[in-house]
Order: C-alpha cells, then structure tokens, then sequence
C-alpha cells in the first residue's frame, strides 16, 4: 500500500457513523425480535408489486397462449407462408382489375396462370379463396370462389366457405375442411385459406 | 472475523427458532451492519430501515449458513446485497442524495466538514466499488473475506478498490492537501 493510500484511508475514516444513543441499541435487538414473532406478511408495496406482476404474467402468457392457438389454427387452416399468400393475393389482385367480376377460377402451376372466366359479369359468391390440393405427387393450386369447382387426376372438388372463414373441399370420396385440417383423406392434402382475410 | 463458541451457540440456537438467541446476535453485530448500510446509503434512516431489514432476512435465511464461513462474513453478504439493491433504483438514489443534503444541512455546527466531503464522495463512486472500499478500509477485511461477502472473486475486489481509490483521490485532493498533515 502506498503512502497515499494510507492517506487516504486515513482521511477516509474521518467520515464517522452517526453515533445513536445507548437506549437506541439496547433497544433495536428487541425491535427486531418484535418484528420476527410477527406473522409473516410481505410489505404491503411487495403484495401490490407481486400482484401487478402476476397479473402482468398472467396477461402475457393468455396472449401468448391465444397468439400461439391463433397462429396455431391459422397456421393449419392457411397452410402456406406468407410470402405464398402474399404473391397469390397479387395474382388474384391483377387479374381480378383485368376481368372484373369474371373470374372464376385461377390455376396456378410452375408455368403461369389458367383462368376460368364467367361469360357475364357476376358479382363472386365469397372472398377469394387459395386452395392446393396435392395427390400421388401432383399437386394444383387455385384460387377460387365458394362454389367453384376444380379438378385433380380427373376428379371434381367443390370449394365453398362457410360463415365462420374455413374453406371445405367436397369431392366424390373426401370432404375436407380449413376448421380439421388433419382430416385429410383417400391420400389426398390439402391446404386452403381464405384470400380475403389477407386482402 | 472467528466467531467465538458463545456465538456459535447463539446461531444454532437461532436456526432452531430461538428468536432470544437471535436477537443476542443482532446485539452483537448491529452497529457494524449499521455503519455499513450508513456508508453505503449515506441516509441514517434508511440505514436502520436497512439494518432491520438485514436480520430479518437472516433470520429468515439461516437454514442456508453452514457454518463454512463465520456468522458476520455470511451476514456482511446479506447486507452488502440489500445495499446494493437499496441502491440499484434511480429513484431512491435521488432520495437519498436529498436527504444527506438534508441532514447535512441540519447538521450541527460542530459537524467536521472533511469528513462530510468523504461521505460526498462515498456517495459518488460506483456502489460495488463503494461496498469494496467500505468492506477493507472501514470494516477491516482483506480482499480475500471482502470477495466472499460480495460474493465475487479476489481479483474484482482488488481491481473494484483500485478504481474507487483512483476516484476518491481525485474528488479528494483538495481535502488530501489540507488535511496531509493533520
């Protein structure tokens, strides 16, 4: 320790406690005797602290929850990213400005778009709809309207909407709903949401 | 910093629910926790707010002393923490500035202003570099106990008191000058 250190230790010292009196230290063994014997209760700041916390808590993970079943729900009823939806929504939009209220149906393959045209212009039955159904490795994507028809390997699938926003696929051997989307059957997958909701 | 057999017998005494022998062990250790919370706080009255607060929560902790230590060291930990996390909210720094400056002020006439400026300046290092300095210069202990009752290594304490004698120096050395020869 240098010589300065030890000045300075010195002169730190010179800083004195407050002396309290004698009474006040016989006293304050007892004090916090006293406070032991109490029944234990945390300050009332804590309780009001602990119970803004569990609330909060609380709050947090019931969103987190909903967002988590949300998303969850979405996420089977939609089945595509949303990069995937995002480039659907802006076929449907293009199209839809070249043939209002005309289309019927867009199919969507690697090399471009199909559409089914209306010959008279009819006001569609619902908003759009993303529908890809896939079988044996071969799978269609169409956007669409409730009561529709689209068809795969030469089978025919009504796509209608009910009111609570699930897309069902009705065909000879399947009906397939957005609301269960594991209830796929006779080899079939399906994804499907509602373009609207997106729009 | 041993703890004598009379204490040991009041602290295992205590951890079986003896509020007596706990309240002979406050006896014995409450100005020494007392003037560190003082130190660390510079408010009196925080400072036995403090104080109280310490054994009470040792009180509630003392399944956890093992006995590895001695009481005091293991106590010094409990209320070095409390200091620390006194001192953690900005807000109650705040109030605790204003309040030295109040006692300050109502301090009486024979007050020694030197030691006033320590406690200013104490009051300005960081509050770990503060608890080191209050630990070894004030309290006695080398780095090695001061480590254990912060709870951090050898080499923090020694580098943390290094920093805060850098500091006091320099918000001292008006004070260093004068008082050199005294």
């Amino acid at each position: 320790m240098s010589h300065r250190d030890d000045e300075l230790n010195e002169l730190l010292r010179t800083a004195r406690v407050p002396e309290r009196t004698p009474e006040y230290w016989e006293e304050f063994p007892q004090l916090v005797v006293r406070q032991l014997r109490r029944p234990v209760r945390p300050p009332v700041e804590k309780v009001a602290r602990r119970r803004i916390w569990a609330w909060g808590l609380g709050l947090a993970t019931a969103c987190l929850l909903l967002g988590f079943f949300a998303g969850f729900r979405r996420g089977h009823a939609a089945g595509f990213s949303a990069a995937e939806v995002a480039q659907s929504r802006k076929i449907y939009q293009e199209l839809a400005a070249l043939f209002p209220d005309r289309l019927q149906t867009v199919l969507l393959d690697g090399r471009g778009s199909q559409l089914v045209l209306a010959s008279d212009a009819q006001p569609p039955a619902s908003a759009p709809l993303l529908v890809q159904i896939c079988h044996a490795g071969d799978c269609r994507r169409f956007i669409t309207f409730s009561g529709q028809r689209v068809a795969l390997n030469g089978e025919t699938f009504e796509v209608l909407s009910d009111a609570e926003g699930n897309v069902l696929v009705v065909g000879d051997r399947l009906a397939w709903s957005s609301g269960e989307p594991r209830k796929a059957a006779a080899g079939y997958r399906i994804r499907a949401t509602a373009l609207g909701e997106a729009l | 910093m041993a703890d004598t057999d009379e204490e040991l017998g009041w602290v295992r005494a205590s951890q079986t629910g003896d509020p007596a022998a706990f309240g002979r062990l406050v006896g014995r250790h409450q100005r020494m926790i007392h003037a560190l919370a003082y130190r660390m706080i510079g408010s009196l009255a925080e400072a036995e707010d403090l104080t109280q607060e310490t054994f009470i929560a040792a009180w509630h902790q003392l399944d956890g002393f093992r006995g590895e230590a001695s009481f005091s060291s293991w106590l010094y930990r409990i209320a070095v923490n409390r200091c620390l996390n006194w001192r953690s909210r900005a807000q109650r720094r705040d109030s605790v500035h204003l309040a030295w400056s109040e006692q300050r002020e109502s301090a009486a006439s024979g007050d020694d202003p030197r030691a006033r400026q320590v406690q200013e300046a104490l009051l300005l290092l960081d509050p770990a570099q503060r608890a080191a300095i209050v630990l070894t210069v004030y309290d006695g202990l080398n780095h090695f106990e001061a480590a254990r009752a912060l709870g951090c290594a050898e080499t923090t304490v020694s580098w943390r008191v290094f920093m805060a004698r850098r500091k006091l120096k320099k918000l001292l050395a008006s004070v260093q000058g004068r008082g050199g020869g005294a």
